[in-house]
């Protein structure tokens, strides 16, 4: 199992049930577009958003938080063949179209792996945003999990952010950054 | 077979990949229209005979469910075939689609061309045989026999 506990968050740790569920479901599903398998690298935030496109969803439910996945060029490029089975341009309409369909086919999947471990959420619509030097901005007070997934050409993030920590009572790992 | 389908999804990516996968599986010849919301598609079936439509569920104004509930609800489209193409993998959530709109038939994405044929395959024979001519007009029907003797 990989570890995901994020390192910005040291006082209180995401749900692991939830950060497994999101990163194992990005991982299977698009690994059933490229065609191998990918494995998630925790990292404490997403340092490369120079020239990006991401694509973000939003959960609520029995567990409120938000998924987003930020693509260079390359991996925006390789994600969408995989995908559409045709090339697009990286500055069509049709990239955000894309990208916005890959996190709507991950959404569905995280969806029914919470069902799995018993909490219920509904998805919303997907929102894709295209840019430059783009600045993450965590509100305060909330919790964020990090990874990263190699493609064959290139990588794109992943970052799960949430305002819920993990119950008290959940059977918890110890987290490796604090010892808690 | 030649066959009218509609394709109603917002991702205008994702139009293309089911229309791409349909024509590619050579299950039949389509003529495609596209609708981008369940309005928009609505319309379309309003002024156009549709003999089988491809549904997206999450979609801006209507999703595909009300879109689908609606389609069954007017005398033009009731009887048009239903797969919901979905990114909705909860299989629960999935069933209670095809109970409550009437959709016939559902794939999840990523879907093969197999999975899409799997599911689109026993609808195009149900058109098939809705089309096929009874066999009274294909021998010229018991009673134009009855009216050519007469007039022999």
């Amino acid at each position: 199992m990989t570890n995901f506990h994020s390192a910005a968050s040291m006082s209180s740790i995401i749900d692991p049930s939830l950060v497994e569920a999101v990163h194992e479901a990005f991982a299977q599903t698009i690994a059933m577009f490229a065609g191998a398998e990918l494995t998630p690298k925790p990292v404490d935030e997403i340092d490369r958003l120079c020239d990006s496109i991401c694509g973000t969803i939003s959960f609520v439910g029995d567990r409120n938080f938000s998924a987003m996945i930020c693509c260079s060029r390359e991996s925006a490029a390789e994600l969408s063949m995989a995908m559409a089975g045709f090339e697009i341009d990286y500055d069509s309409a049709d990239m955000g179209d894309a990208i916005g369909e890959v996190v709507n086919i991950v959404a569905g999947d995280i969806v029914a792996r919470m069902e799995t471990v018993g909490f219920e959420v509904a998805m919303s619509l997907p929102t894709v945003f295209r840019g430059h030097d783009i600045e993450r901005v965590v509100a305060h007070n909330t919790l964020s999990s990090c990874a990263v997934y190699d493609l064959s050409q290139s990588q794109f993030w992943v970052e799960i952010v949430t305002g819920q920590a993990a119950s008290p009572h959940h059977n918890l790992e110890v987290c490796p950054a604090c010892g808690r | 077979m030649k066959l009218n389908a509609l394709v109603v999804d917002d991702s205008r990516v994702m139009r293309s990949v089911v229309m791409q996968a349909l024509t590619k599986s050579g299950m039949a010849e389509f003529q495609f229209s596209e609708a981008e919301d369940g309005v928009d598609a609505l319309e379309s079936v309003s002024f156009q005979s549709i003999d089988i439509a491809f549904v997206d569920w999450n979609m801006p104004k209507m999703t595909g469910i009300e879109f689908v509930a609606k389609l069954r609800a007017k005398e033009k489209s009731y009887h048009i075939p239903v797969i919901m193409v979905t990114s909705e993998k909860a299989v629960g959530k999935v069933q209670d689609a095809l109970d409550r709109a009437g959709a016939d038939a559902y794939v999840t994405k990523p879907f093969t061309q197999d999975d899409l044929v799997r599911q689109v395959q026993p609808l195009l024979e149900r058109i098939s045989a809705k089309r096929a001519p009874q066999v009274g007009a294909k021998t010229g029907g018991f009673f134009s026999k009855l009216m050519g003797s007469k007039s022999a």
